[in-house]
């Protein structure tokens, strides 16, 4: 169904014209409206989207293609060798000046700074950063709580018993190779892990063998 | 007019962002936000907490999966929210998942080299897989430079390795076509050892920047229009949100093993066959397990061609190289790579799995 608005006739109630607009209804008016000349409108306005949705695919196209040269543009100076050699250069000469500045700043202030019971900026900054290093591994524990258990340090226990295990073997088989008697070693790590519950019942490790003697 | 609103406003949101992290610091790892996979840490020493995620459904694999991911960014990318995570891709096909949570380094940590990380860490955390499972064999998935610290454990330790998935790895450092390539080696080694004699430690600002600067339109603006592009997809926002979170989750890189990877990629040491971890050479050769090398080939931050030539430097019969368009972190958290790349990793490993 047609709104009341397309039809022209209903427009001509319309008090808020201009003299053009009147003159242009009275002609719509007076000429019959053929089924044909709505699906032209309506053919017509379908064009008119699809020339917005051309504009606005065209739009993108242009940006993609301002990004493109860009990036191509960029891809250029970082490839070329000059431009390498002289950053490759300009990096060392900045990060030495830097380097000469931390130096001489802190040859110059550390004097100073504990005269007057305050710490040097690198000192504040690998505290900083130390702290920082520390809050996170606290916060990992606290995370981490839930899922690691007792478990965990079980295993860390029995990797380091077989770490222990393999060097004394290494140590032992260096000493007999120079002719001297092997020592004592501590006993197999097959013990270490028998203790542990859950631990699978066959051990077909290397590490489980009796490598202790 | 809205348009340009909302990309204001995500323009904004992003910068508050970058400005925040400079201000408080990178990649604290009390800003990681809630895992889309439960996890349990079974293990923590030295620089390494090791997480392990159940495996689900009928069809369990045998052989643990150990994912090593790279230092330099927190690793919840691989865990990034439900219906969007590999690590719940995974354990949902069966996969008993172990996941080094790299530790971030303190100032006293700078004498963290790659014998630390692959010989102490990585090795501890493969021990304790074998005594918490009682399996002597695990899979190693290392991503990025992980899968470099994964490949050297394999050489060095071989016996302890069933099979290897490196997942975008920059290996080779000959070719030179990324800008990401000309920058590192631009970097002299003597603008290395100033940085670590100064903070001790890779900043993790530096590192944030570094990358930044290779694409700065992109950082600066391409982005959030991008987001704003997107929006009428369902859940994109969320993604993109927490995404971003991930993009300022840089941790510092020990001093030494900083040193030691500017040195490595200087004189491609890993490829020709002298980079010494420790006091053993890694040498390639020693590594015979089954390898799955995969490579991004739309990846502008490690080249493919520098992934390429691993299957050729490996004694291994059983290896191939795995071409997918994607790009490095479109490898890991992509759909598209969800639904195409990851079913082939699994079937690659599930086929090994006996």
């Amino acid at each position: 169904m047609a709104d009341d608005n397309d039809n022209p006739r209903s427009k001509l109630n319309s008090t808020d014209t201009t003299f053009s607009d009147e003159i242009l209804k009275l002609a719509q008016c007076l000429m019959p409206e053929p089924p044909t000349s709505k699906v032209k409108r309506l053919v017509a306005d379908i064009t008119n989207k699809g020339i917005d949705r051309q504009l606005h695919e065209l739009g993108w196209k242009a940006y993609d293609t301002v990004i493109g040269a860009a990036n191509n543009a960029t891809n250029r100076v970082f490839t070329s060798p000059t431009v390498g050699n002289v950053l490759g250069g300009a990096i060392d000469i900045m990060l030495r000046y830097q380097r000469f500045n931390v130096a001489v700043a802190g040859a110059f202030f550390s004097a100073l700074w504990p005269a007057v019971g305050l710490p040097s900026a690198t000192e504040v900054e690998s505290i900083r950063s130390d702290v920082r290093a520390m809050r996170e591994e606290l916060r990992d524990a606290v995370a981490d709580r839930d899922s690691k258990d007792d478990f965990a340090s079980e295993v860390h226990a029995a990797v380091r018993e077989s770490i222990i295990s393999q060097q004394a073997v290494e140590r032992a088989a260096a000493q007999e190779s120079n002719g001297q008697a092997a020592p004592e070693t501590r006993k197999s790590s097959v013990y270490q892990f028998s203790v542990w519950s859950g631990w699978p019942s066959t051990d077909p490790m290397e590490l489980g063998e009796d490598v202790g003697n | 007019m809205s348009a340009i609103n909302e990309i204001a406003s995500l323009w904004m949101e992003g910068t508050m962002r970058t400005l925040d992290a400079f201000r408080t610091g990178f990649g604290a790892t009390m800003d990681d936000p809630p895992p889309a996979t439960r996890s349990r840490v079974i293990y923590e020493s030295g620089l390494v907490r090791l997480r392990h995620y159940e495996a689900r459904g009928e069809n369990q694999k045998r052989v643990p999966l150990l994912l090593i991911y790279s230092l330099i960014k927190r690793p919840f990318i691989l865990d990034l929210q439900p219906g969007r995570s590999v690590v719940e891709y995974l354990t949902k096909q069966g996969f008993d998942v172990y996941l080094i949570d790299w530790i971030p380094p303190r100032t006293d940590d700078r004498n963290h080299g790659f014998n630390e990380y692959v010989n102490t860490d990585i090795a501890n955390a493969v021990r304790a897989i074998q005594i918490y499972t009682g399996i002597q064999q695990i899979s190693i998935l290392g991503y990025c430079f992980g899968a470099l610290l994964g490949l050297m454990y394999s050489a060095l330790h071989s016996g302890n390795v069933k099979n290897l998935v490196t997942l975008t790895i920059p290996l080779d450092t000959s070719p030179r076509q990324l800008p990401i390539e000309h920058l590192t080696a631009a970097m002299t080694s003597r603008s290395a050892k100033t940085i670590v004699e100064m903070y001790g430690n890779a900043p993790a600002w530096m590192i944030y920047s570094f990358f930044n600067t290779l694409a700065p339109t992109h950082h600066m603006l391409d982005k959030f229009v991008g987001a704003y592009r997107s929006s009428a997809r369902p859940g994109y926002l969320d993604t993109f949100k927490l995404f971003e979170r991930w993009l300022h989750s840089d941790v510092p890189m020990a001093g030494r093993i900083f040193l030691e990877t500017s040195e490595m990629w200087r004189e491609n040491s890993l490829v020709k066959g002298t980079m010494k971890v420790g006091e053993s050479i890694a040498d390639l050769t020693r590594i015979a397990m089954p390898l799955l090398n995969v490579i991004g080939d739309r990846d502008d931050i490690v080249n493919p061609a520098s992934s390429e030539p691993l299957p050729e430097l490996v004694s291994s019969e059983d290896k191939q190289n795995l071409h997918y368009p994607t790009g490095h972190m479109g490898a890991a958290i992509s759909a598209d790579s969800l639904k195409r790349l990851w079913p082939q990793i699994t079937n690659w490993l599930s086929a090994r799995d006996a």
